[in-house]
Parts: C-alpha cells; sequence; structure tokens
C-alpha cells in the first residue's frame, strides 16, 4: 500500500514539475516580442468577441447573471446614455450602460486606461490598417494641432451636450460606425449609413485613421470613452497609493526615441534629461513602447506610487 | 499669442456637439442636405472649416513672427 502510495505521490511530482516547465516554457513564449503582439491582436480579437454582434459576450453574460434587459447592439455600451439620464436619474437603475461605465472607469482608476490599449477593436482596427501604408503618406497631426486641447474640449462639449437631448452623438460615434461595418454592409444593408455616418466613417478610418502616424488620430482627438479613462487613470495615480501605471527606469533608459517612433497615440517624449516621459493625458496603455524598447526601460508595474507622477500641464 | 490658438482649439472642439445639435435638431430647420440623416454631416463641415481657421491662422501668426523677428534682428 505504502509503495502504491509513493508511487502515486512521484507520479504527482514528476506530472507537476512538468507542468511548471511547461507554464515556465510558456511565459518565456509569451514574452518574446513577437509573441506579444500576437497576444495584442488576441486581446482586441477578444474585445471584438465581448462587445460586438452577434457574439456580444458581455451583453449575454450581463443579461444572464444580472437578470437585466439588453440588445446585442454597441449603444448598450454607450457612455453617453449614462450623461443624459443624469437629470431624469435612470443612472441610478442598474442597466447595461451604467454598469459598463461603471466597469470601464473602475478598472481605469485602479489599473489606467487598460480598455483602449488592450481591448477596443475600433482603435485597434484604424491601427492595424495604418500599417499597411507607408509612413511618408501620413500625417502627423500632433504636430499641427493641439491634441490635447481639442481632446479635452471636444469631451466636455460631448458630455454637455448629452442634457440637450437627441441621440446626435451616435452619428459621430466609430463605435457605432464599426457595428455598422459588420453587421450591416455584409448583409447588404447599405442604406444604414447615413450621410453622416459616412463622413464619420472617411474621417475615422482614412483622414484620422490610415493616413495618420500611429493610426489613432480618432482616439486622440474625438474618443470620449479614451478621454473618459485617461482622466480617471491620471485621478487614481493621484490618490492611491497603490496602482497600475506605465513605468520608466531611468538608470536603463538611454534616450533612444524608439518608443516616440513606436507610440500610436504620441504620448511619449524625450524631456531635455534624455529620459523618455509618458504623457498620461494620452497613453492608452497599448505596450508598443515597452514592446520596442531596446534597453527594457518602460514597463507596466502594479505597485506604489513613487511620489507624484509626472503629469504633463497642458 | 500660442495661448490664445490652443484656446481657440479647445472652443472650437468644444462647440462641435452643440453644433451638431443645432444644426441638425427640430427646431434648426435642416431638412439635411443628403436625405435624413439625423446626424452631424455639417458638423463635420463646420469642424474642417474651423480646422481650416486655425491652420490659417497658425501660418499668419508665423509669418507675422518672423517678420517681427527680422525686424528685430535688423534694429538690432
Amino acid at each position: 500500500m505504502q509503495r502504491v502510495i509513493k508511487t502515486m505521490i512521484e507520479n504527482f511530482k514528476r506530472k507537476t514539475h512538468c507542468f511548471i516547465q511547461l507554464m515556465e516554457y510558456c511565459r518565456k513564449t509569451l514574452d518574446r516580442p513577437a509573441s506579444r503582439s500576437i497576444k495584442r491582436l488576441l486581446g482586441y480579437v477578444l474585445g471584438f468577441l465581448l462587445f460586438y454582434a452577434p457574439f456580444a459576450l458581455f451583453h449575454r453574460a450581463a443579461a444572464c447573471l444580472l437578470n437585466i434587459e439588453s440588445n446585442l447592439t454597441i449603444h448598450s455600451f454607450c457612455l453617453r446614455v449614462p450623461t443624459a439620464h443624469l437629470l431624469d436619474g435612470k443612472i441610478f437603475q442598474l442597466n447595461l450602460p451604467v454598469i459598463s461605465l461603471f466597469l470601464l472607469s473602475l478598472s481605469a482608476f485602479f489599473l489606467g486606461p487598460i480598455f483602449c490599449g488592450k481591448l477596443c477593436p475600433a482603435g485597434a482596427l484604424t491601427e492595424y490598417l495604418s500599417m499597411l501604408v507607408p509612413e511618408k503618406y501620413k500625417i502627423s497631426w500632433a504636430d499641427h494641432i493641439p491634441v490635447l486641447h481639442v481632446r479635452y474640449g471636444f469631451f466636455l462639449g460631448f458630455i454637455l451636450s448629452s442634457f440637450l437631448g437627441g441621440h446626435l452623438a451616435c452619428a459621430y460615434c466609430n463605435f457605432y460606425t464599426f457595428d455598422l461595418l459588420i453587421n450591416y454592409i455584409p448583409f447588404g444593408q447599405i442604406t444604414a449609413f447615413s450621410s453622416s455616418m459616412l463622413l464619420t466613417l472617411i474621417l475615422w478610418i482614412l483622414i484620422l485613421g490610415v493616413f495618420t502616424k500611429g493610426g489613432r488620430g480618432y482616439c486622440s482627438f474625438f474618443c470620449p470613452v479614451g478621454t473618459l479613462q485617461n482622466i480617471i487613470y491620471i485621478l487614481g495615480s493621484r490618490i492611491l497609493p497603490i496602482h497600475g501605471r506605465l513605468s520608466i527606469i531611468r538608470t536603463r533608459c538611454n534616450g533612444c526615441g524608439l518608443c516616440l517612433l513606436k507610440c500610436p497615440m504620441n504620448a511619449m517624449s524625450v524631456n531635455d534629461n534624455g529620459i523618455a516621459e509618458q504623457n498620461m493625458h494620452l497613453c492608452i496603455l497599448c505596450m508598443n513602447c515597452a514592446d520596442k524598447c531596446p534597453s527594457k526601460a518602460i514597463r507596466y508595474t502594479i505597485g506604489k506610487n513613487e511620489g507624484q507622477p509626472d503629469v504633463q500641464k497642458f | 499669442m500660442c495661448r490664445n490658438f490652443k484656446g481657440l482649439a479647445f472652443i472650437s472642439a468644444a462647440s462641435l456637439p452643440f453644433l451638431a445639435n443645432w444644426l441638425n435638431g427640430p427646431n434648426s430647420g435642416c431638412t439635411g442636405i443628403c436625405g435624413s440623416c439625423g446626424g452631424s454631416c455639417l458638423t463635420w463641415i463646420a469642424a474642417c472649416c474651423s480646422l481650416l481657421i486655425y491652420r490659417i491662422n497658425a501660418s499668419l501668426f508665423k509669418k507675422y513672427k518672423n517678420k517681427l523677428q527680422e525686424k528685430e534682428g535688423k534694429e538690432g
């Protein structure tokens, strides 16, 4: 009997050792730059499966778990709807837009804008499409327009105009345009695209997308979800003692500026001391900079805040 | 002066959603230039116009600044 138990324990140990080795191999493989790019792409695919019909797994799960009504359109995951319902008190009811906004804010508060950098398929679409266009045909809007002023200005107008009623925000929403692109065009329902939606499509995909350096012009200027997350991210980094954020190891950084070139949001810069700096108003934690950094000076950490973060003034 | 341009960009961007509501609202009299869009086509046109105005102003300011510097250089 003892021999049998011993053999069983040895077998278990051997299997556990194999499992640990396998896990270690997986970790090493996933830590390779090429695998990290694939991992990032898989994140966006997951985002697509979670939020967009016909899959809309997030909507289905929420409806099932909380026993609430939900349609499978992207409108259920809308920032504007809760702001519009601030006055009539519907924001205090348990519905999907409010839950979505709460989860989004919570994640941004503790972990940073990970939704934009890891899950949002609408932003990723233009970023990946822009990789197909040669750099010489792309415009760096940040060199010509004050990005942060337009970003926060549009956000303020977006929030305030919600109280005026109507659903005009949908006409310039890239989430909704993407929804139409997936669910209507393949079925021949081209009339679903109104003239304004077509203009949004051109602006989002072409002018501020494919032909913009980094491919995330729309995210930089007009995305209210991203702006809200960045505000909460900055707030979290100032208030919380432990916070998830991008940290730059100053002793390792050699100021080569490769992170500047690879950042799709133009959120990186090199300061006078020759050290890379993150602009928390724009960073979406896509970790492109960390992947491309030759000296491994950039990483995402969840830990104690070392003093006040370097939030750039604008 | 540069600060004013940034302020102009902020106000222009903030006014865009309001402009959309106003131009496409029920009392605006907009019948829709390309059918019942119910959206913000005119807003995007307005946005492009404001961007153009901003760019023209910025380039004019740059020229003015260069001229001023040249003048100061000659006097100096």
